[in-house]
């Protein structure tokens, strides 16, 4: 009974559209013109903010830092002249002869192995140790995201305070124990870097257990469970199955370390202010320095010259990274 | 359902407009005045009060204050893209030349002329030394903000306790470092704040001034030559820092990684007799300091040498500036000329325990705290020390008193480098790119 009430709908409509297209094509025409200039409004305005954004805050700064970087400002006609290649001549000078630049670009440079080497590597090891579901998982999962979700100011506050040299608890203990560097923890050169790598890898670990728990979670069960059956052990169940199948996660997550090295810079502020005497600083950090003295030019060449470098660096890590993994499908 | 909708939507519109009428600024009969301050040291019952003072005298104006002690990173980008503009800004010391040259700020020099009390004229009000602080092209932008007595604060309650003397020789306060730690009982005679190391220009420049005296100075920040990166009162003074802070002893342990307010902390609490800082440290420190603490500020101690022994380093630099887009420049100027009287200066120092650079006598004020009676004594009675350079490469921050590395404080503390190597290092840079610097800042022989 229901098949004949379709087959009857079917050919009801079939008629009404023979009876349009004959009779009323001008009506048809029309409504999918409507249609389609609507369709091209809707696109035109969802696409509208982005592409605005992107002109201005990506096209324009980045031409307009283009053009400060040939440019210096002069205080007596109030004007920036156009010098050619000479901020890009003093830029490597200072980088290849003074000991701050070289140092800065050494500190920049380090965040690389820090970031992709000890942070990521431990940020695996967590998130799968809380997909394994270990003793009081949930616990650790807030306290290892904590640190992402309050202010870097506090953050760096309440670290600072745990190795002060007076009132600090951990400096406290260390200190029983004749671990007690000259000058304090953030003031003594030799210990200020470890000091902010550990902080980073501290604050950072949660960020990117976040991404790779939800990749770990997303993965196949039965893929797993199978595993199990045939009795695999942990290791071989992280290094075998797991880490393949979030492989592309774990090359986002290292592209982002890898761009540490050409911004980072407020944990560095915001920990030792870049002392003692400059020995904490990042290029990064030197940039936000210039910008801040009303420097523009020196700043946009620095900018520009570590863009030149940093993008095809980028560029073949990532590809180098996908080469690498597999491509998993699941 | 459509029929709420569009009552709905026409409620919200109207309330928009109804919320947006109320915030405008011009809602009242009043000209709101909008002052946007660096809420630091000085606090802000100063501004609140001289703002009642002016509201009083102009009843159709409303001021409106806005501090934070951020501002003057954050007046930056304002003022260059000329929006949400405030009508005058109290900054500290940073590049407004820059703004100055760009044609942001608005020209001040009818302010310079305007007569403020018993016929003097602002300019005239002024403090001779201080006039050209604010001028660039021949055009006065900027208006000094505070003057300042800068140097090393004294726990004077412990040094009477203790009966140390307070030192008039750089001798005398070595053998008080020493005195400090055979009596102190684990008492350091200096805390001071590694992360901001340049608090001890406050002193450094100070015994520099000493030996080279205030013609000395003004020569070396004329920068006309890279052979003023060769003054030996440099040298000197930081063979003085050198003998009294590389001796590690002499600090309380752990200094170099110390922010200004943790150092500050371990003065208030007795860990330190002594601390380089400047006239604000009893404002900023109030709420933290005991009720039986006392401290001074002692006269600097002179330098072997000194052809002007009484030297105190004002650390000038703050300033005053209206931006040119402001919406009412000749009212806020009228409130600078206001701010310049004697009776508001006054009141000023009453309540920031700070000179301004003008002509007037602070000392006079009844009730101020010994601290802040220690300081004025000195400004008074001390040959004061302004760092004003008109020469571009001094704004553009191509040169400076370090130009090489910057403040040199910590690494000579921890034995990095020495006296000599850091003023050697100086001359070398500068001259490697004195004519690269002048070509860069249009400067012709």
């Amino acid at each position: 009974m229901n098949y004949l009430k379709r087959k009857v709908k079917n050919i009801k409509n079939g008629c009404i559209d023979v009876f349009n297209v004959i009779f009323r094509p001008s009506l048809v025409e029309s409504h999918y013109k409507k249609r389609v200039i609507k369709k091209k409004v809707f696109i035109f305005l969802m696409l509208l903010l982005p592409i605005t954004q992107f002109l201005i805050f990506f096209v324009y700064v980045n031409v307009d830092t283009l053009i400060l970087s040939f440019k210096r400002y002069d205080y007596i006609n109030g004007d920036y002249l156009f010098v050619g290649f000479e901020n890009y001549r003093t830029t490597i000078r200072d980088l290849l002869s003074l000991e701050q630049f070289k140092t800065a670009l050494i500190n920049s440079l380090l965040f690389f192995p820090v970031t992709n080497f000890i942070t990521l590597p431990l940020s695996i090891i967590s998130a799968y140790f809380l997909f394994r579901k270990v003793p009081f998982g949930k616990v650790f999962k807030v306290i290892f995201f904590l640190p992402s979700i309050i202010s870097i100011v506090v953050l760096t506050m309440s670290f600072q305070f745990m190795f002060d040299p007076i009132f600090g608890p951990v400096n406290s203990i260390l200190n029983e124990i004749g671990i007690n560097p000259e000058g304090g923890w953030f003031g003594n050169k030799k210990t200020v870097m470890p000091m902010i790598f550990l902080y980073c890898i501290w604050a950072g670990i949660g960020f990117n257990m976040v991404l790779l728990n939800g990749a770990i979670s997303r993965l196949p069960k039965e893929v797993i469970e199978s595993a199990r059956i045939d009795g695999i052990g942990m290791y071989k169940e992280l290094t075998k199955i797991i880490i393949p199948m979030i492989w592309p996660t774990i090359t986002t997550l290292f592209v982002i370390g890898t761009t540490a090295v050409f911004t980072i810079f407020l944990q560095n502020m915001l920990l030792a202010n870049g002392g003692p005497s400059g020995s904490s600083k990042t290029i990064a950090y030197i940039v936000t320095e210039l910008v801040r003295s009303g420097n523009l030019t020196d700043a946009a060449t620095i900018g520009m010259l570590f863009t030149f470098i940093g993008v095809p660096m980028i560029m073949f890590i990532k590809r180098f990274i996908e080469r690498i993994g597999e491509n998993v499908e699941y | 359902m459509k029929k709420y909708v569009k009552l709905f939507s026409s409620a919200s519109f109207v309330f928009m407009i109804l919320l947006t009428a109320s915030c405008s600024p011009e809602s009242s009969d009043k000209t709101r005045l909008r002052i946007a301050f660096a809420e630091t040291g000085y606090g802000r019952e100063w501004l609140e009060e001289i703002a009642v003072a002016y509201e009083k005298e102009n009843p159709d104006v409303e001021i409106v204050l806005d501090g934070n002690p951020n501002m003057t990173a954050n007046a930056g980008p304002k003022i260059e893209n000329g929006r949400d503009l405030a009508d005058i800004y109290f900054l500290l010391e940073t590049n407004w030349q820059l703004w100055a040259t760009k044609g942001y700020l608005e020209d001040l020099s009818d302010l310079y002329q305007m007569e403020v009390d018993n016929g003097k004229t602002v300019e005239e009000k002024l403090i001779d030394e201080v006039v050209d602080f604010g001028k660039i092209n021949d055009k006065y932008y900027a208006l000094p903000w505070n003057d300042g007595v800068t140097g090393i604060v004294y726990n004077a309650g412990m040094f009477e306790e203790k009966g140390w003397e307070v030192p008039e020789t750089f001798d005398e306060l070595i053998d008080l470092a020493e005195q400090i730690k055979d009596e102190g009982r684990g008492i350091k005679p200096f805390t001071w704040p590694g992360q901001y190391s340049a608090y001890w220009n406050f002193v450094v420049y100070g015994w520099w001034a000493q030996i080279e005296g205030i013609e000395g100075m003004r020569e070396f920040f004329a920068f006309e030559t890279p052979e003023v990166y060769k003054q030996q009162g440099k040298l000197k003074a930081l063979e003085a820092f050198e003998t009294l802070i590389g001796d590690q002893s002499n600090s309380v342990n752990g200094v170099n990684g110390l922010i200004h307010t943790q150092a500050q902390m371990q003065f208030a609490n007795g860990l330190a007799a002594m601390i380089p800082n400047g006239i604000w440290i009893e404002t900023e420190t109030e709420a933290a300091l005991r009720d039986d603490f006392r401290m001074k500020m002692m006269p600097l101690p002179t330098l072997d040498g000194a052809v002007e022994p009484n030297i105190n380093n004002t650390m000038l630099g703050d300033f005053i500036v209206v931006p040119k887009g402001a919406a009412h420049k000749d009212i806020a100027k009228d409130f600078l000329k206001f701010m310049s009287t004697d009776e508001m200066l006054l009141l000023y120092t009453e309540k920031t325990g700070s000179p301004r650079p003008f002509e007037y006598d602070p000392t006079q004020i009844e009730g101020l705290s010994e601290f802040v009676q220690s300081c004025l004594d000195i400004w008074k009675n001390s040959t004061n020390f302004y760092i004003i350079s008109k020469n571009p490469m001094y704004f553009a921050n191509d040169l400076n008193t370090f130009p090489k590395s910057g403040a040199p404080y910590g690494d000579i503390y921890l034995g990095d480098t020495t006296a000599q190597q850091v003023w050697q290092g100086d001359y070398d840079y500068v001259v490697e790119r004195w004519d690269e610097f002048k070509e860069k800042n249009g400067i012709e022989d």
